[in-house]
């Protein structure tokens, strides 16, 4: 506790600090499977694609506001010049995913897989406006993997549904 | 800070070269400080799981691409807090502002049990009980600081949108404030915290 980029505490702030990190991390340490998903989330990791980051999130950006949690969230995905833009609408317990790919692909073809922790969960062709759309989809962790002619396959960044 | 073992800077190149093992062990290292930022903002079990593990693969889609390792706990813990934000949003909670400072009345008085062999775990326990009491802006703070693998001050400062200035006299003012709750639980505390509440 003593490195330079801290601010100076007295002995007595410092002991309890101390004390209630050893209560913490004995009532309430992190479950071991939570460790575990950490370890096992390095075999989900994908070196042949690029990764389009997630740049924009409406949940985000209405954080803060009551009630605006209601309805359609937005999320944007960039790599490079490519973008991803989804929508994702609640229909009863699942989600009606739907998404396009910009700039569309000129020969109007295009697959998009939706992958989940454990693996794909879907997958959808690009129509000629380089549209998709995945009905009836869990909420959970996923990420979308998309494969254009001529171009190195693009992976977005996880979100959870 | 690290105490033992490799340095965040080797691990992270490993395990960009693909070393699973040193993937572990910066997972190992990690996995309770960010449990800890997703319990203060007082995530359920399962959401603080969530959590975790969105930010443990956010970190592995961007291996290879953080820029300086010494700042990689306060990356894991903004991204962990980004994370907790966009579930309470989506709980519909307000997150923003605020510090709910009315919470710092309530109190929980259960007494203590009488065993003695049992003292330091209910002293132990009494001092979570009024930990717990504290606005959840002093609980989110302290939760940070008590960690092992705490980051850096101006790391926290950005990790939980806070000046770095007002990160001492917070710290103090809920440290404070958690041995008045502790001087009112009418428990036997510690000779250090009993001498500072007076």
């Amino acid at each position: 506790m003593n490195s330079p980029n801290s601010i100076p505490i007295s002995p007595a702030d410092q002991s309890l600090l101390e004390d209630l990190g050893q209560i913490a991390a004995e009532l309430d340490p992190a479950p071991p499977l939570v460790t575990e998903l950490g370890r096992t989330a390095f075999l989900m990791r994908r070196v042949d694609a690029e990764l389009a980051q997630l740049v924009a999130d409406s949940l985000l950006e209405t954080a803060g506001v009551r009630s605006a949690h209601s309805g359609t969230r937005l999320l944007s995905f960039e790599a490079g010049d490519l973008c991803v833009e989804v929508q994702v609408s609640p229909v009863g317990d699942q989600l009606l995913v739907l998404g396009q790919v910009a700039p569309s692909p000129s020969k109007g073809e295009g697959v998009v897989r939706l992958e989940g922790t454990g693996g794909a969960l879907d997958r959808a062709e690009l129509d000629d406006l380089g549209s998709f759309r995945f009905d009836a989809v869990r909420p959970g962790l996923a990420r979308l993997h998309v494969t254009l002619p001529d171009a190195q396959p693009v992976t977005t960044s996880w979100v959870t549904l | 800070m690290s105490k033992t073992g490799s340095s965040v800077a080797d691990l992270l190149a490993r395990a960009d070269a693909g070393d699973q093992d040193a993937w572990n062990a910066l997972v190992d290292r990690y996995t309770n400080l960010l449990w800890s930022v997703a319990r203060a903002h007082r995530l359920s079990d399962a959401n603080a799981g969530d959590v975790v593990q969105t930010t443990w693969l956010r970190l592995v889609e961007n291996l290879g691409r953080i820029q300086d390792p010494e700042r990689l706990p306060g990356w894991l813990v903004t991204t962990t807090r980004r994370e907790c934000l966009r579930i309470l949003s989506r709980a519909g909670r307000e997150v923003l502002g605020g510090t709910d400072d009315a919470a710092l009345d309530v109190v929980d008085e259960r007494a203590p049990g009488l065993d003695t062999r049992l003292l330091t775990q209910e002293r132990d326990a009494a001092l979570w009980r009024c930990f717990e009491a504290l606005s959840e802006r002093c609980q989110r703070l302290l939760r940070v600081l008590m960690a092992a693998e705490a980051p850096a001050y101006a790391e926290v400062s950005a990790a939980l949108g806070m000046p770095i200035g007002s990160i001492g006299p917070t710290r103090m003012r809920c440290l404070d404030r958690l041995r008045q709750l502790t001087a009112g639980a009418d428990f036997a505390f510690g000779p250090e915290i009993e001498g500072s509440a007076r």
